[in-house]
């Protein structure tokens, strides 16, 4: 955290809404990244992060200074978002709410490449949304923020080793969804070459 | 075959000793089933790292300052309505409660007066109570202290809550602070 991030959150405590909105200027990356990874979708995700800013902004008070302020908000999104996917009871990236069809972008450098990183993104948020919520917060915390497991058992209010057997059970599940989409895609690129006979 | 605890190992964090390094890696050779595990995560975590970070829609400070001050809005139209409400429940159950106690005879003017005698009737009662009270004190200097005590607080905690409720009101219809 730097320096000035400090003064803006002194000041935001202290009922500085400028200052809040330079902090939500700063930390708007972080947290609209954790909600997409959670909820699957850039429009949800944008809401998410703005009512979790929203949410911090009425408890900045009960702030500790002594903690980090990104860990903090993180946890916020984190426990904002496990509520939102338990409300609407659904898989937070439904098949439907997935375009069934990638068409590659033409105009991009390498649209075969381009093609195969959507394929694939589409794939990884797939993988996330079948998992708990509460693991797929502590997936996305572990990967995509580099949190380790004593930051995550923080920011979810569980046990160290409660993080750790959520890591091992969705590091499992994710590796056998990952062969299985593999064996999909090998099954689908033979089959055109594939006579009906054999 | 026994995946275990070769599969353990791969699935969790933990930093293993040489010998289970070696163990391990003599096991994936074998088999197929924890060899395609161990590539499928690998291919999984370095795939992450390959993702793009997703970024918000431009804009992001100001649709949240136009939200708050949304939301700080329907909370004090909210906070006004409670009061609103509330008010008027009380009024009601007083309005109610009077009826109820008129409703053979009700009459604006004969409430009143009834309402007028009941409390000089009552206002006789305290100063019944209050002579009897005195004499008792006379007669009894020892509690002189531990009444005054009790009357400075109940009248302490009356002012105090008066204030309190007082204060509250105007609070609730002062507009919000909209920042500094």
């Amino acid at each position: 955290m730097t320096e000035q991030e400090t003064l803006w959150i002194e000041q935001a405590r202290h009922g500085n809404d400028a200052a809040f909105g330079f902090l939500v200027e700063a930390f708007q990356k972080p947290i609209f990244s954790l909600c997409y990874r959670m909820l699957g979708n850039a429009r949800d995700a944008g809401d998410a992060a703005q009512e979790s800013f929203i949410r911090a902004y009425r408890y900045i008070k009960k702030y500790d200074p002594d903690r980090s302020f990104g860990t903090w908000l993180l946890s916020i999104a984190s426990h904002y978002c496990i509520d939102r996917i338990r409300k609407r009871k659904l898989a937070t990236v439904s098949m439907d709410a997935l375009p069934a069809e990638i068409i590659p972008d033409q105009s991009a450098p390498n649209p075969e490449k381009e093609f195969r990183r959507e394929e694939k993104e589409i794939l990884i948020q797939k993988m996330l949304s079948d998992l708990k919520p509460i693991d797929r917060a502590a997936v996305v915390l572990r990967y995509w923020h580099d949190y380790s497991e004593i930051d995550i058992a923080n920011s979810l209010d569980l046990t160290v080793s409660a993080v750790k057997s959520r890591l091992y059970r969705s590091r499992q599940s994710l590796a056998k969804a990952w062969i299985s989409s593999e064996n999909a895609n090998s099954l689908k690129e033979r089959r055109p070459y594939e006579s009906p006979a054999f | 075959m026994s995946h275990q605890p070769f599969e353990k190992w791969i699935f969790s964090e933990e930093t293993l000793q040489p010998d289970q390094q070696h163990a391990l890696e003599s096991h994936l050779e074998t088999c197929k089933d924890c060899q395609q595990l161990d590539s499928a995560l690998k291919e999984f975590e370095l795939e992450i790292h390959r993702q793009p970070s997703p970024m918000p829609a431009p804009g992001f400070t100001q649709r949240w300052q136009t939200r708050l001050a949304r939301v700080r809005q329907q909370r004090q139209r909210q906070r006004l309505w409670i009061f609103t409400l509330s008010s008027f429940a009380l009024a009601s159950l007083i309005i109610l409660t009077l009826f109820m106690l008129n409703h053979s005879q009700f009459n604006v003017f004969y409430a009143f007066g009834n309402l007028v005698a009941n409390f000089s009737q009552l206002a006789g009662r305290i100063i019944k109570v209050w002579s009897l009270s005195r004499s008792l004190l006379r007669s009894v200097p020892i509690l002189i202290p531990v009444l005054f005590t009790f009357g400075v607080g109940s009248l302490s905690a009356t002012g105090v809550l008066i204030f309190t409720w007082f204060s509250s009101i105007i609070k609730l219809y002062q507009p919000v602070k909209e920042g500094v």
